[in-house]
């Protein structure tokens, strides 16, 4: 899960061009969308985008990505839970 | 037609009505890393901030140093805002670019793309500060200053604005720099003689 999580942090600071952002600034018990990041739905977007082509996972619903994407960790757990 | 306060950022760092800010971390040249130093360094929870681009970064900065000086209460709506660089918003164009352009399977980078425009910058200031007084900005080949000037006086003149933020902000990939001024159109503000074209120009000189 550790593992996820660090890699989950380079790749969304790489894909929604956080530039000054550092994987330890990023606490992934926290909220994605309501918080230090300031992300917002075009960084929705970006991360429906990366899931799907670096994991193979694609969002069936608004309700289910709601859960996914509310921090990193709950990523993680669907990365981990899903991949094959 | 007064200025009540100025700022300047560039590589050698933070001005404030033209004295150095004692605050100013050591710049680089580095721009992204530069831009973060500045902001912690003034300790700004913002976080739209690491959203933006370097060049939104550079006019969001500027105009928070412009905001912790003014005095006035100026309704947002009494507030116009006209910027003007030469080189629009290269600096994330190119980045746009090369984001789609490195084979055919890449794609167009949404989070890069909404940055790809110079008046993204004014939407930013605009968001932060709730200005929704007239606001554009100008492309021009030389630094527009004689031409800022006549435009923010005709809409002081007809009563349209009360104050304005105005100047220059440039990204390249070889420099970065912004000059910004905060105008007053009541002339009991500010402790400078009342610009006219000639000095409005030499304030804004980058």
């Amino acid at each position: 899960m550790q593992e996820t999580i660090e890699k989950l942090k380079v790749q969304i600071i790489e894909q929604l061009n956080l530039e000054d952002v550092t994987p330890e600034e990023i606490n992934p018990e926290e909220p994605l969308f309501d918080s230090d990041l300031g992300l917002d739905s075009i960084d929705a977007l970006e991360i429906i985008v990366m899931l799907e082509r670096e994991y193979g996972l694609k969002v069936q619903s608004k309700e289910e990505g709601q859960k996914i994407f509310y921090s990193l960790k709950t990523m993680a757990e669907f990365i981990n839970e899903n991949s094959k | 037609m007064k200025v009540s306060t100025t700022c300047k950022i560039n590589i050698s760092g933070v001005q404030i009505n033209d004295q150095p800010w004692d605050k100013c971390p050591e710049m680089t040249g580095a721009l992204v890393k530069d831009l973060r130093k500045v902001y912690d360094a003034r300790r700004d929870k913002y976080s739209k901030f690491h959203k933006m681009d370097p060049f939104c970064k550079l006019g969001y900065l500027a105009g928070e140093f412009l905001f912790d000086k003014i005095q006035e209460t100026i309704p947002g709506h009494r507030i116009g805002m006209f910027l003007t660089n030469s080189f629009s918003s290269i600096h994330t164009d190119i980045a746009f670019y090369n984001s789609y352009s490195a084979d055919e399977q890449s794609i167009a980078s949404p989070s890069l793309f909404v940055y790809t425009l110079p008046n993204i910058l004014l939407g930013e200031l605009a968001i932060r500060h709730k200005i929704t007084g007239e606001h554009a900005f100008f492309l021009r080949e030389q630094f527009g200053s004689d031409f800022i000037y006549l435009y923010v006086k005709c809409l002081f003149d007809r009563d349209l604005i009360d104050a304005a933020i105005v100047g220059g902000v440039e990204v390249t990939p070889a420099t970065f720099h912004a000059k910004m001024a905060w105008i007053s159109r009541d002339e009991t503000i500010g402790n400078e003689e009342t610009l006219n074209a000639e000095t409005f120009g030499t304030l804004l000189l980058p």
